[in-house]
């Protein structure tokens, strides 16, 4: 495993020179050897593995615990440092290192060098400075119990982080080269097969299983063995040096393994699936965003906690009390799903909150023409980069959230969790103290047409119909914008909430959204709330575009009846109720046809659809109903538009739909 | 790659000085359009990110004065808590570089919709 490498002294007394060396050579991803071997007279200095260089680079970054600074930074060139961002320093340290028995590990260094000249997010301290970590350190002073989860977090040792830099250095240069238009097809084809390949690996260290987090333990040891026993005959100051940097590694990595948190397998996944969502605006990936920015560490972080947060409420409706539950909703990443159901549950009230709206706006007004008037140009773009730089976190929260939510809908009973919502509102029934009209039954699912490369909404199989393995994860999505593009936030692109009387855009602009609540990343993707409707529930909400869609399901209202399978069909039954005898279903205002149509699917059969069927089935609806959906490739003379649809459009449920169900019971 | 925030609108903006309508500027004049382009992103930035905030939010910066660095913590913190924001960043900016692209104007910012000469 070891191989050699380039050389590093591990001293102060000439660590700048040595990390000058050091950033000379390039991340290698092949097995060349640099050599620079000392002459005879020289005393032999530790051969180090590349893949330690970096973690021997961080060490000497890092404080000094026991007050011997020989390896501390003072010695590093700022230069040098900016050079590399320490990624990953502080990816898996909770603000307040941690809760539970995780080992609490020292902060690295404030003055920790970044390659981004921006100053690191007001969380860069993980979410010490959030509204939940504020108001846990309230409760905390006052002595009452914590109103949110805390979030568990691990750091990554050192010698881990420098893998890991190790990986990204070699990501970096493919990526490079990839960039060279003169390389030939099978160059481009070699080099995309190895970025995928330490694309898992990074995941790995990124969000390791406890499996793949023993298996880097116990390989970074034994390395650290290797390098140990090659440098026997080190001059006795730098062979002490050696040996104590490698105790200090080891330890550091027993520590590692010592306790892993709950869920991790969980949590792994929900993150792996997120990291490969595509943050609108900045137009990467969250990977690439986390990889390639000095704040990546910070917002993993915050991605990180807002899984756990999620996880846990979501674990612990009915353990605990829901108003934490609800709390800790509020305000981790898991915020938008339990959001977007409250704005959801009372949008008829919407449309009385829009006057109201505009008095607000007319105030806001003022503020923002005072911001014009008294900002300087170097204050306004600190002010915008701050929101930018939270809009970014904020984002990546609500893929997590998504994830989350998807994540629960196939392990907790969400209805329980939402009656409970329900009842434990502020304010005695409302996120912000205004009436909550909730009905009994109603679980909206909004809706949006699935891509061809989407699964279709409420498909409770899974949320992504392709998949683009990483590593050994098993079907991960490959989503570019789970958000409001493509997702129940589409509620919020309703024109009634999107022009803002304050801001009146450009001609072509839709405006900006009218806040209700609806922060929501439930909406942030196909399936994304969870929420399943019941059988025969009212199935409501959900427009695009300004059009108004809606599907009466509701069974009690008799508007179903039963179907009649053709002759000679005995095996396939679809149960009395579910499809209208004559096969027609009117859509009602603020439906979503595609989850209709997923859901009398998923009733004819009895069971969940899979991601292939959801989105076959609704396909044929789509084709027999005469709605264009250019996405599938469906439309032409007399359809109309998936986004025109209009209250009381038909929906038709005919035979080659039911023959397309019986398919599926086949 | 690169990702950091300030180059993440300044793509933007040269996007829309690469435009027919900004060909015949030097670079001079470029560097002070590109300066005006800038604002004018940040500064509707800042403007969606305050047509969002709830009223409790809005409540907790009304009073502060935009140079407090209590606003900027603030405005942030809020921010992150809106999974949607970004994305409504992303239309509303590329809306507005296409219409400085076209026009060469910048879009309103105001409600009589008059726009602003570069």
């Amino acid at each position: 495993m070891a191989e050699e490498g380039s050389e590093i002294l591990v001293d102060k007394r000439i660590a700048e020179g040595l990390l000058a060396v050091a950033d000379e050579s390039t991340p290698s991803i092949s097995n060349t050897t640099t050599s620079n071997e000392t002459s005879l007279n020289t005393p032999r200095k530790p051969r180090f593995i590349p893949r330690l260089r970096q973690g021997f680079r961080n060490l000497l970054h890092r404080p000094s615990s026991d007050g011997d600074n020989s390896l501390s930074g003072a010695a590093v060139s700022s230069e040098t440092a900016e050079k590399e961002p320490l990624f990953g320093s502080n990816l898996y340290k909770d603000a307040e290192g941690g809760i539970g028995s995780v080992p609490k590990v020292e902060p690295p260094p404030q003055s920790t060098p970044t390659l981004n000249s921006e100053p690191l997010p007001t969380t860069a301290s993980g979410l010490s400075e959030s509204v939940m970590q504020q108001a846990n350190i309230k409760a905390r002073q006052e002595g009452k119990p914590l109103p949110y989860p805390e979030a568990q977090g691990v750091k990554l040792p050192y010698a881990l982080e420098g893998k890991l830099l190790d990986l990204k250095g070699e990501r970096d240069v493919l990526i490079q080269k990839l960039s060279d238009l003169m390389i030939s097809d099978a160059e481009r084809a070699e080099f995309e097969a190895q970025i995928a390949t330490l694309d898992g690996q990074i995941n790995q260290f990124m969000f390791p299983t406890p499996e793949e987090r023993k298996q880097q333990v116990e390989e970074t040891k034994k390395e650290l063995t290797d390098i140990r026993a090659a440098n026997e005959d080190l001059e006795p100051s730098y062979k002490e040096d050696l040996n104590n940097q490698i105790d200090s590694f080891i330890s550091e990595l027993d520590n590692y393994i010592k306790d892993i948190p709950e869920a991790a397998d969980a949590e792994r996944s929900i993150l792996r699936r997120v990291l490969d969502y595509k943050l609108p605006l900045v137009g990467a990936t969250v990977k690439d965003y986390l990889i390639y920015t000095a704040v990546g560490s910070s917002t993993g972080l915050v991605a990180r906690t807002a899984v756990l947060n999620g996880m846990r409420i979501f674990l612990s409706v009915g353990a605990t009390p829901v108003a934490t539950t609800l709390a800790g909703a509020a305000a981790g990443g898991a915020s938008g799903f339990a959001r977007e159901y409250i704005k959801l549950v009372r949008d008829e009230k919407r449309q009385e909150k829009i006057s109201e709206l505009r008095e607000k706006y007319n105030d806001r007004n003022t503020l923002k023409r005072e911001l014009l008037v008294r900002l300087k140009s170097g204050d306004l773009q600190r002010l915008g980069k701050a929101s930018l730089r939270g809009a970014i976190v904020g984002a990546m929260s609500g893929f997590v959230a998504f994830e989350v939510a998807s994540w629960a809908k196939d392990h907790i009973d969400l209805n329980s969790f939402i009656e409970g919502i329900k009842h434990h509102l502020p304010g005695g029934g409302t996120d912000r103290g205004s009436t909550l009209s909730v009905k009994p039954e109603p679980t909206p699912t909004p809706w949006h047409s699935p891509s061809p490369h989407e699964t279709p909404i409420n498909s409770s199989a899974g949320v992504h119909s392709t998949s683009t393995p990483i590593a050994t994860e098993t079907p991960t999505p490959t989503p570019t914008h789970p958000l409001p593009n493509s997702s129940p936030l589409e509620l919020s692109s309703t024109p009634t909430v999107h022009s803002t009387p304050a801001v009146n855009l450009p001609p072509g602009h839709s405006g900006t959204n009218i806040d209700l609540g609806n922060h929501g990343a439930s909406g942030t993707g196909p399936g994304s709330t969870g929420l399943e409707p019941k059988p025969g529930s009212n199935l409501s909400v959900g427009s695009s575009h300004g059009s108004t869609l809606g599907v009466s399901a509701d069974k009690a209202n008799g508007s179903f009846g039963t179907h009649s399978a053709p002759v000679g069909e005995t095996a396939f039954h679809i149960p009395d109720g579910v499809i209208p005898k004559d096969g027609i279903v009117h859509l009602s205002e603020g439906s979503n046809p595609w989850n209709m149509a997923s859901k009398i699917g998923e009733h004819a059969l009895g069971r969940p659809l899979t991601p292939e069927e959801t989105l076959e089935l609704t396909k044929e609806i789509a084709r027999q109903s005469k709605v264009a959906v250019p996405g599938w490739g469906i439309g032409g003379p007399g359809f109309t538009d998936e986004h025109s649809l209009g209250t009381g459009y038909k929906l038709v449920f005919n035979d080659k739909v039911v023959s397309l169900l019986q398919s599926f019971k086949k | 790659m690169n990702l950091q925030i300030d180059d993440i609108l300044n793509k933007l903006v040269d996007e829309c000085l690469s435009a027919p309508a900004f060909a015949t500027l030097d670079a001079q004049q470029k560097e002070v359009q590109k300066q005006k382009i800038l604002n004018h992103f940040y500064t509707r930035i800042l403007f969606i990110t305050i047509d969002n905030l709830t009223d409790e939010q809005y409540g907790q910066i009304q009073d502060l004065k935009p140079e407090d660095p209590q606003f900027e913590q603030k405005i942030e913190s809020f921010t992150q808590e809106m999974p949607q924001l970004l994305d409504l960043f992303d239309q509303t900016l590329k809306k507005d570089a296409d219409y400085i692209k076209n026009t060469g104007q910048l879009p309103s910012l105001e409600e009589d919709q008059s726009q602003n000469p570069l």
